[in-house]
């Protein structure tokens, strides 16, 4: 009822079915809206470069800071783009449900869900029609860490969650900080916290709570789910030597925390971050294990390869022949070459194997794909987004502010049933 | 009166004995660099004219260690006056500074030895124009290190900031004041105007001005000031040697080493063009910036008429031009895709918006 309530609306505003693209021309152009901005836009421009060539058609991108809120603003005032990537699939399942995105067509479908990852295709297929695609998948739960600094002070990478839980308190004799942490990241402020506690759940709890939870069929007020938050929170924030202090913490930008890696002093030993984050770092940073930086992932229990993936799911808003074109360039095999060095990898299956990437870190990325066991897609990006970017962030921000925990589950329990298009409305 | 009096009157030469003219004799050997050339000789202007001048560029034998005395101090007082100046954003206290300055001299000799086909002086003339650059970038970095930095709170003051971004039109400045230069040494009735052109072409502030910056770890800015202390340079040097040329500070064509002075003057002359290719450049970003600014300026009713602009900085230099807006609204402003999309619209190049807002709604509250 919600959903039909949301379409009407969208279908008054005239937005339904009509986009900002112009009748196709001798010089066909899309629109593409991307969260990809700075050094991250930069190398996806290079990707459209190569599109623009395949497909002969004009790519006009507009990226923002905050995709999520633009996104549904405009859809509402009727500006809608053509194409949009957005990495959560509760987004895509809400656009479906207001019917504001096409279904892909039903060849390039059919070979897409061959190559979607175990427990993606049920977020973007809907009755058997699918609506988004992957452009790129990200390793979440790396652990950055200074293979020179951990030789100079005997550290070990650890195998297991107990070991690194010793490594940890064995970091709080040494003057750097544990843990490189920043949350602040204007509205979005906290989404570094939210990847730590489904790290945790999964590893802790395992496979079934954490499909069930992504789902809403298990409550953030669960206690298992409250034990990861718990958890979570004693290995980072317990005692000022594991991350610093609360407002220090608040206060550092997402982007920047990294950086206490690095210099001759460095300020933090370990810093957790998906594989993205290598593009934030300078260009001449070498990683490896002879590098300047190298990763880890964040450890099973029982020495396992848990992974969690995070993906940009291209989504099309109009179903004119050069807006399919442009989405099929950037599925196909040879995009995800093209936008190589960025710090993802394009969706294994296609025919792609991590033989194919020239990057020695990206391919080590495809090869933990392939070894991951088990391998699941990021939990809060699942959510609705009112639920997964909004709440769940927020939530982390209120624990480390040191607010009660419960009163923080409830409160993002409360709000299940929002909905970002219909709360922005 | 000695060189260093050139840039200033204020740096004053005492010393009358210096400002004798030469005998004859002495005058001819000068002509020559100290090596007798056969045929040699002035056309354009009388022997006490040219021995003036000599007399007014070069310190040899028993002159030569007081004049680097009193070149060295200086130098070391007007870079630190110059420095202080900038520190304090004191436009007059530089132009102070310029005054005390003694780098005029040197220059202008060496567009005469490049005129005259010197070698020996040339070397010489050189040599202390990089020592004197090295000591003033020294100097300015000392001030800059002692300098208390509170004064100069959390941004750089506009004097030095001004030195640090040169253009087309400091080149300009420099060939007339270079050629003004030239002019003033060769008539010896203008004199007077010399310490305008000392001041005009303003050497000693782009030196204090690097060593400011390098001890700030700006080395960007250090680098354009650079560019500003090299644009001059080049200038004068070439300005200086084409008027005195003009001016018949000329040896005979019979006896002077053609190529050479040829050679002299178009290094001089390429030099020029090689800091005209960034300033031309660094003009041309100038220009495209102020245009960037004015259709922000001209976007923002069309994107949000409820915000008024309280910040804008765009820069046009990277690979993406980039624009940092802050307004101030009664509410949230419209999103910055928004501002970013109609900017490129008119602007045709790719462009980065940033935007940051602050609320200018009025709270009121008064205790009892």
């Amino acid at each position: 009822m919600r959903a039909a309530i949301v379409f009407v609306t969208l279908a008054v505003l005239g937005v339904a079915g009509c986009s900002t693209g112009g009748e196709p021309g001798p010089e066909p152009e899309v629109v593409l809206f991307s969260r990809f901005v700075g050094a991250e836009g930069e190398r996806f421009d290079e990707l459209l470069a190569h599109v623009e060539e395949t497909t002969g058609v004009r790519v006009r991108h507009v990226a923002t800071g905050d995709l999520e809120a633009d996104l549904v603003e405009r859809i509402q005032v009727g500006e809608t783009p053509d194409i949009a990537l957005v990495t959560e699939a509760g987004l895509v399942q809400e656009l479906v449900e207001a019917g504001a995105v096409e279904q892909f067509p039903d060849e390039l479908a059919g070979e897409l869900l061959t190559a979607l990852p175990e427990g993606v295709e049920e977020e973007l297929a809907d009755d058997g029609g699918l609506y988004a695609g992957l452009v790129r998948v990200v390793v979440k739960g790396l652990v950055w860490y200074r293979p020179d600094v951990f030789e100079e002070y005997g550290f070990e990478v650890p195998e297991t969650w107990d070991d690194l839980e010793a490594l940890v308190d064995e970091m709080a004799e040494v003057d750097p900080v544990a843990w490189c942490v920043g949350l602040a990241a204007g509205r979005a402020s906290g989404w570094p916290g939210v990847d730590w506690i489904e790290a945790v759940l999964l590893r802790h709890q395992g496979t079934e709570l954490y499909d069930a939870w992504a789902n809403g069929e298990v409550q953030f007020g669960d206690s298992d789910v409250r034990q990861a938050w718990e958890d979570a929170r004693d290995l980072v924030l317990r005692n000022p030597t594991n991350a610093g202090l609360p407002r220090e913490v608040l206060a550092r930008p997402v982007h920047e925390a990294q950086e206490g890696l690095l210099g001759d002093e460095p300020d933090c030993l370990l810093h957790e971050q998906a594989s993205f984050a290598r593009a934030w770092l300078p260009e001449d940073v070498d990683i490896g294990p002879d590098g300047d930086l190298d990763v880890f992932l964040l450890p099973d229990t029982d020495g396992g390869s848990t992974v969690i993936v995070g993906a940009d799911l291209v989504v099309a808003f109009d179903d004119r022949p050069e807006v399919w074109s442009v989405v099929e360039a950037l599925l196909g095999p040879g995009a995800a070459r093209s936008w190589e060095g960025d710090g993802g990898v394009g969706p294994l299956g296609r025919g792609a194997t991590p033989d194919d990437y020239d990057d020695p870190f990206e391919r080590r990325l495809a090869q933990m794909l392939v070894d991951a066991e088990p391998l699941r897609y990021d939990a809060s990006d699942q959510m609705p987004p009112a639920v997964g970017v909004k709440a769940f962030a927020e939530g982390v921000l209120e624990l480390v502010r040191g607010s009660d925990l419960d009163q923080i589950l409830d409160d993002v329990d409360d709000t299940w049933s929002d909905r970002l298009l219909e709360a922005e409305r | 009166m000695g060189a260093s009096d050139q840039e200033s009157p204020a740096g004053g030469e005492a010393d009358e004995s210096a400002r004798r003219v030469p005998p004859q004799s002495a005058v001819d050997a000068l002509l020559s660099g100290g090596r007798r050339r056969s045929g040699l000789r002035h056309t354009g202007l009388d022997r006490d004219r040219v021995a003036a001048v000599i007399d007014d560029l070069f310190f040899e034998g028993p002159r030569r260690l007081p004049y680097l005395r009193r070149f060295g101090v200086l130098l070391v007082l007007s870079t630190t006056i110059a420095a202080f100046g900038l520190l304090a954003d004191s436009a007059a206290v530089v132009i102070g500074a310029m005054l005390v300055a003694p780098l005029l001299t040197p220059i202008v000799a060496v567009s005469a030895c490049i005129i005259q086909g010197w070698v020996q002086r040339l070397a010489a003339s050189v040599s202390l124009l990089v020592i004197g650059s090295f000591a003033g970038i020294a100097t300015g970095w000392f001030v800059g290190l002692i300098g208390d930095p509170t004064a100069v709170s959390t941004a750089l003051p506009g004097e030095l900031l001004a030195r640090t971004t040169p253009g087309l039109l400091d080149l300009g400045i420099a060939v007339a004041a270079g050629a003004a230069a030239g002019y003033v040494l060769v008539d010896r009735e203008a004199t007077a105007a010399l310490p305008g052109a000392g001041i005009a072409v303003a050497l000693v502030p782009p030196l204090a001005t690097v060593g400011i910056c390098l001890e700030f770890g700006e080395g960007d800015l250090a680098m354009g000031a650079l560019l500003l202390y090299v644009t001059n340079l080049a200038a004068i040097v070439l300005a200086a040697a084409l008027t005195m040329l003009a001016m018949g500070f000329v040896p005979s064509l019979g006896g002077v080493d053609r190529p050479r002075v040829i050679a002299g003057l178009a290094v001089a002359g390429a030099a020029v063009v090689a800091v005209a290719i960034p300033l031309g450049l660094h003009t041309q970003r100038v220009v495209q910036d102020r245009q960037l600014n004015d259709l922000v300026v001209r976007t923002v009713p069309d994107w949000d008429p409820s915000v008024n602009i309280t910040d804008l900085h765009v820069d046009t230099s990277g690979a993406r031009d980039q624009v940092e807006l802050q307004v101030a609204g009664p509410s949230e402003p419209q999103p910055a895709w928004r501002l970013a999309d109609l900017l490129a619209d008119a602007h045709g190049d790719p462009l980065r918006v940033e935007v940051t807002s602050v609320s200018d709604v009025e709270a009121v509250a008064e205790v009892r």
